[in-house]
């Protein structure tokens, strides 16, 4: 089966304007609930799929979803079409789900999973440490790369993940816990930066960067010269802004005495499995990087490269693979799942139409400054909640408008990456970043991280404008 | 268990106890004895002559101190504070009737071991005609128990340091396995903690953090002490059986324990029981 087809192509009947402010405001209600999502205590899949279910009944009930208007047996449900004429049902939902962001999140995050058990980057991680010598101002700098560049290869949280683990054990045993804070602010910011690293860095530019038609390789040289810019920049700030000093010369000694006491080959219980893993590792990387012209996995694209390595990489583990399924990140998964279909619905309903007329009137209309100015409102709004339901509605948005300038797309990728470092709710990362510091009692509140961070935010903000009308328009 | 929990349990396990050596010079060792004056001189040849590797050394001086049965813990404590010993070599049950009943250390030696920092090296008790076991007569195999959490280095040094020039270091962990089955049955009635895993993972983890210390202990010893021979031993068993064992089977001449507990000021928890069952092995208590 190719090509779905939906029954009817009913995403441009006439919607009343009254049933479209109506699935507005559920949007909005939706995007609050998101971003107050830990105050009431729920997770994002529950929340959007609560929404999902509530959209798809009033989509159903005001006659807005695509179901064959008949004559016929299939009259009043949704069909597809397969490769031989024929129609088979299909849930109303489900083509409205982009299936290849799902697939290359679910590889992604199960390759992922299976190769850090191999030990390699804990190996890295600890290398970089023992490098440093205990100095703490090496310590910052090659944990920021480091943290840049496995939010780029791997996910930001499972980079904050690594790196916030790390920084608190290793600051710990140098004695030097009155760092910690700054180090993991600074490298819950890094993060942000890092997953504009490339195409699969971070989940807006796999939505945005799919719908803009933008190749992984396209995508690293356009966004890579910005991120060394603001990787250099937020570390120089951090070690300024947090007073971290090289140490003085009788200091050093016992620093690199302590970080010599790290065992990087500790994680690594097969050493076979350790260089198969690294092997594949770079030939995923190497794989996704040129998906767009390798024959054959061209047609398959990206979601198929991830779960074809992640399956690869289970081999490993052939006998518990349970055991990493269980660990797959679910309410991430639901949670792309019930959005898309939500955004689906509000496609129907005329919503990102009205919120794309908005747009065109107020934003774009701006000239030379429109994608400056959808830069920063789309950091300020991901600041304040998810930045993928923005991702995937502004995908919709600027994907219906007639030739839309490739500045345009770019600002989203920008300012939704970045606008997570305004407030620790902005990102995933930061979240964890916050965790990190609440687990080891570090004092932060909303209020103390959003005084620390917004200058850096500011700063990275005002690069990315720069960088967007100088170099990228 | 959440990912943030498995990554810093992986760092924290990579972060690892490092030996680090340092050099151990005893310039003053006192021999207290409960004997009269001439025993005591003979008594403390005896000793000089059991410590032939520490004398080579050192080259300490000796100061042989008999207590009187009217005489109390703190008059000894007092010629302690006085001589400012590196070592005190004595016996258990100074002035005590209870010296052929294994149950208790005698006043004397209980509040020496804890009220000084100074090291006490545990002997036998004297033979019938005052003079130092037989058994006593070098320092070639060392057995030192450590306890990789708490002054292991300390203890380390202080093998090496008695051990003959050519002699031998058993480096031992025993963990103890009545206390990991009381805390396996506790698990093993916790619905949420898979009773087999936490079986083996604490086990291999109990386990390595010894042997990963132990293997720093060798890395540095090969490089300072190139003539030591090293071997080690890390198992879950009975702390004094298993002690008694290893002391037979690798002619163990002197055991070295830390007695010091951070918490109490009573005698830390291993050494107690060893210093009244090992009797007949030196015991150097730090």
């Amino acid at each position: 089966m190719h090509d779905a087809i939906l029954a009817s192509a009913a995403s441009h009947h006439h919607v009343s304007a009254g049933t479209t402010y109506l699935f507005a405001a559920i949007l909005v209600a939706m995007i609050v609930a998101l971003a107050l999502e830990e105050k009431i205590h729920a997770k994002k899949s529950l929340i959007t799929g609560l929404f999902a279910v509530l959209c798809l009944f009033l989509g159903t009930l005001f006659g807005l979803m695509p179901f064959d208007p008949g004559p016929g047996e299939l009259q009043g449900v949704a069909w597809v079409q397969n490769v031989f004429g024929e129609k088979i049902r299909m849930p109303v939902f489900i083509p409205g789900i982009d299936w290849g962001v799902i697939a290359i999140i679910l590889g992604s995050s199960l390759f992922v999973d299976v190769v850090s058990k191999s030990g390699l980057f804990t190996w890295i991680a600890i290398k970089l440490t023992k490098i440093s010598r205990g100095e703490p101002l090496w310590l910052l700098a090659l944990y920021g790369v480091m943290t840049v560049v496995f939010s780029a290869l791997l996910n930001n949280v499972t980079a904050m993940l690594i790196v916030g683990s790390l920084t608190a054990v290793s600051l710990r045993r140098l004695n030097r816990t009155g760092l910690l804070l700054g180090f993991l602010l600074v490298e819950g910011l890094l993060t942000n930066i890092g997953g504009l690293l490339t195409l699969i860095s971070s989940v807006p530019n796999i939505i945005v960067g799919t719908a803009a038609g933008i190749q992984f390789v396209e995508f690293f040289f356009v966004a890579g010269p910005y991120v060394l810019v603001a990787t250099i920049v937020t570390i120089a700030m951090g070690a300024k802004r947090f007073q971290v000093r090289a140490l003085e010369p009788d200091e050093r000694a016992e620093a690199r005495r302590l970080v010599d006491g790290f065992d990087e080959n500790d994680g690594v219980e097969s050493w076979g499995f350790f260089w198969t893993a690294t092997a594949l590792f770079v030939l995923f990387i190497f794989t996704l990087a040129s998906t767009s012209f390798l024959p054959v996995i061209k047609n398959l694209d990206m979601g198929y490269v991830a779960l074809a390595f992640a399956f690869i990489i289970l081999v490993r583990y052939k006998s518990s693979v349970d055991r990493f399924y269980q660990a797959v990140d679910w309410d991430l998964l639901l949670f792309f799942a019930s959005l898309f279909i939500v955004i689906n619905v509000m496609e129907h309903a005329q919503v990102l139409a009205l919120i794309g007329g908005v747009l065109e009137r107020h934003v774009l209309s701006l000239g030379a400054a429109a994608a400056p100015a959808l830069l920063a409102s789309s950091a300020v709004a991901s600041s304040v909640t998810d930045n993928i339901p923005l991702a995937a509605m502004m995908a919709k948005i600027i994907g219906g408008l007639h030739e839309p300038a490739p500045d345009l797309w770019w600002a989203v990728v920008f300012g939704s990456n970045l606008g997570g470092n305004i407030t620790p709710i902005g990102s995933a990362s930061t979240v964890v970043a916050v965790t990190v510091m609440h687990k080891y009692e570090l004092e932060i509140s909303f209020a103390r991280f959003v005084k620390l961070a917004v200058p850096f935010a500011v700063v990275q903000i005002v690069l990315a404008i720069a960088y967007l009308v100088l170099f990228v328009s | 268990m959440s990912k943030l929990d498995q990554f810093e349990s992986a760092f924290k396990s990579a972060a690892k106890e490092q030996y680090r050596y340092s050099a151990v010079t005893l310039a003053k060792i006192l021999v207290v004895t409960d004997l009269d004056e001439s025993d005591s001189m003979r008594f403390c040849d005896d000793v000089k002559a059991f410590l032939d590797a520490v004398q080579i050394k050192d080259g300490a001086k000796w100061v042989a101190h008999h207590t009187t049965p009217d005489g109390d813990v703190g008059d000894l404590l007092g010629v302690v504070e006085r001589e400012q010993p590196d070592l005190i070599c004595s016996y258990r049950n100074l002035h005590g009737r209870a010296r052929h009943y294994p149950f208790s250390l005698g006043a004397h030696i209980d509040v020496l071991t804890q009220a000084t920092s100074t090291p006490v090296l545990l002997l036998p008790p004297p033979t019938d005609e005052g003079r130092l076991d037989p058994s006593c007569r070098r320092t070639q195999g060392v057995l030192i128990l450590t306890d990789h959490l708490q002054g292991s280095d300390s203890m380390i040094d202080y093998g090496a340091h008695f051990a003959t020039a050519t002699g031998r270091l058993v480096l031992a962990h025993l963990e103890d396995d009545g206390t990991f089955e009381r805390y396996m049955g506790v698990i093993g009635k916790i619905a949420s903690i898979d009773t087999e895993d936490a079986r083996v993972a604490i086990a291999k983890q109990l386990l390595k953090e010894p042997a990963d210390y132990m293997e720093s202990v060798r890395v540095v010893l090969d490089k300072t002490i190139p003539e030591l021979s090293i071997a080690t031993e890390v198992a879950m068993g009975h702390r004094v059986q298993d002690c008694v064992r290893l002391i037979e089977a690798n002619d163990i001449e002197l055991v070295v324990v830390n007695t010091k507990d951070e918490d109490q000021l009573a005698m830390h928890g291993l050494a107690y029981p060893l210093a009244i069952e090992l009797r007949a092995v030196p015991l150097l208590m730090l």
